[in-house]
């Protein structure tokens, strides 16, 4: 079977989405199990690679890792029986022998989620209970990652993110996967619609009673309320809660104008292209 | 030639083996030699990845380092890469390779470090980065012997508990694992180039099989403070086979059955347990303590 990514820049939306999809394809009337979300990154899980590959991923360099990824998402879409959704924080990019990690021969489509990086390091920086100086100058790295320290070990393979600007762009000019846009406001105004393309885009049934359930179950306040409850394992340790805010626009309130200037200044161009720089747009 | 002993078995072998304990010159149980292998095996059960397996042979093959021919529970033959890293073909040799022979010997290859505690061995398993080699070395340091690192190898014994089989005396350990414990990276060996792991030679080790005394899972949380808590056989069951090391290659082996069988036996015999750490804030000596203390007590369901 073939998998549709669920791309995107951390902070972007993809829990989100990942909860919608839990909420459509699951029975259960209640809220989504955050701790059991449809999409799980097991192409980023060291294990699920090096039991797939045979390897031991832990005495390998990224750049070698690299060179077996593209037989590991193969052998990830071969056992599943029906198309599997898979989150990535990684750009999207080729290995030394020039294939893509994300091989098109295994891959439906794409869902690149963006948000506007403003809101993205507000975001960024209350998660990794950071300043937000600190965030906006990692999202201007072209070398930043995760789990790309050489001195430790992470149960996560190395991603490599690059620069905000270069992960986008790294998804929207390649022409060997599919991809569709979506960006996290369009979301915020208008859940249904955005996930009716998602829905459409993966081969799925978008009966507008389904979608609207979907929806209702998945809606903000209630993942909040879950979280409260159940607690949610990709909340970092240091911040208060996953689902803080969920809004459009708090950069408005939080970033300063030489912060706001940063971030125009390095991902302008991006910001432009995806309808950011607009005198009206969130 | 050198003669070398690990796991129980003397290896007569043509490449060098620095970390590997010496041995007098005798009959050899394995030998590790240099020669041609082949890029497919005749006949398979199983072919993924990097590797191809049936009951008597395993070829495993990693692009850029080597091939390697395991057979009979008794050879090893390794066809280097021209320009291959001799310390990139030692980590294979010692890791992946050399439990696909423990497996033709008859041995359930589980992904856990162990030391000697509470009457045999005890074990910590997980996956990689849950922390095995960190807390091995931080138990050796507060006076347990070392059994394995990496990779423990389990033998059946009818009727009897199942054992754990001593392994080599090196644990290899990431650089910031080993500023924690107060070691120096610089003065010791590099696993190979460009990653900041290295091996760490261990005084205190164990040379004899000891039957299985316990079993810990380790595992990490986003809540603070450290859990442990008893597993029943079912769950443990359950989660010792997560943890065998390369179930598809044993698989295609041929050791579905006697795994689990050994599997079933220790879930049955050996009292279970999780370990669940903070991955952040978490400080290591405490954490080395608490396991520690919990080791000195009998085993008991909820420590």
């Amino acid at each position: 079977m073939a998998i549709v990514w669920l791309a995107s820049y951390p902070k972007s939306g993809n829990t989100w989405l990942r909860a919608l999809l839990t909420a459509y394809l699951t029975p259960s009337p209640d809220t989504p199990e955050l701790d059991a979300l449809v999409g799980a990154p097991i192409a980023s899980i060291r294990h699920q690679f090096d039991e797939r590959i045979g390897l031991t991923s832990a005495d390998m360099t990224a750049g070698e890792i690299d060179l077996y990824r593209p037989a590991f998402v193969r052998a990830l879409a071969a056992e599943a029986a029906e198309t599997l959704f898979v989150k990535t924080h990684d750009g999207f990019r080729a290995n030394r022998a020039g294939e893509a990690i994300f091989p098109s021969d295994a891959t439906r489509a794409a869902v690149y989620l963006v948000r506007n990086p403003l809101d993205v390091a507000v975001s960024f920086a209350h998660h990794e209970s950071r300043p937000v100086g600190d965030v906006i100058e990692r999202m201007a790295r072209d070398d930043f990652g995760l789990g790309m320290r050489p001195e430790r070990i992470e149960p996560l393979l190395p991603q490599r993110l690059g620069s905000w600007s270069g992960h986008v762009a790294s998804w929207l000019d390649q022409d060997q996967v599919r991809v569709q846009v979506l960006r996290y406001e369009d979301m915020i105004a208008d859940p249904a619609t955005a996930f009716r393309d998602v829905l459409r885009l993966s081969g799925l049934s978008d009966a507008p009673a389904a979608v609207r359930n979907a929806v209702d179950r998945a809606r903000f306040e209630r993942l909040q309320a879950r979280e409260r409850i159940s607690g949610f394992a990709e909340r970092q340790p240091t911040a208060a809660s996953f689902f803080r805010s969920g809004r459009v626009g708090d950069w408005r309130r939080v970033l300063s104008p030489a912060e706001h200037e940063a971030i125009v200044d390095r991902h302008g161009a991006v910001m432009e292209r995806l309808g950011y720089l607009t005198h009206e747009s969130p | 030639m050198h003669t070398y002993r690990a796991y129980g078995l003397t290896i007569r072998s043509e490449i060098d083996l620095p970390e590997v304990p010496a041995a007098a010159a005798a009959e050899a149980d394995v030998e590790i030699l240099f020669g041609p292998v082949p890029h497919t095996l005749g006949r398979v059960n199983l072919a993924y990845g990097t590797w191809q397996a049936n009951n008597t042979e395993a070829l495993f093959e990693a692009a850029g380092t080597g091939r390697f021919l395991i057979s009979g529970g008794r050879r090893i033959l390794v066809n280097p890469c021209p320009d291959a890293d001799a310390d990139c073909v030692r980590i294979l040799l010692m890791g992946a390779v050399l439990a696909g022979l423990l497996r033709q010997r008859g041995f359930l290859t589980l992904h856990a470090s162990a030391v000697r505690a509470n009457g045999g061995a005890v074990l910590f398993a997980g996956a990689s980065g849950a922390g095995k080699s960190t807390l091995l070395a931080g138990l050796i340091a507060r006076g347990f012997a070392m059994l394995a690192d990496d990779v423990t190898a389990i033998g059946s014994a009818s009727g009897q508990t199942p054992y754990a089989q001593p392994a080599f005396p090196t644990i290899r350990l990431w650089e910031d694992s080993m500023s924690a414990l107060g070691k120096d990276a610089e003065a010791h060996r590099a696993v190979r180039p460009d990653l900041r792991k290295f091996h760490v030679p261990v005084d205190d080790f164990r040379d004899d099989a000891l039957p299985v005394a316990h079993i810990c899972f380790l595992d990490t949380h986003n809540r603070p403070g450290t859990v442990i808590s008893g597993l029943a056989p079912t769950e443990g069951l359950r989660r010792l086979v997560e943890v065998m090391f390369r179930r598809r290659t044993a698989m295609g082996q041929g050791r579905q059955a006697a795994d689990f069988r050994i599997a079933s036996d220790l879930a049955r015999r050996v009292p279970m347990c999780t370990i669940v750490r903070p991955v952040t804030p978490f400080r290591l000596e405490p954490f080395l303590d608490r396991v520690a203390d919990a080791l000195a007590e009998p085993a008991r369901a909820d420590v």
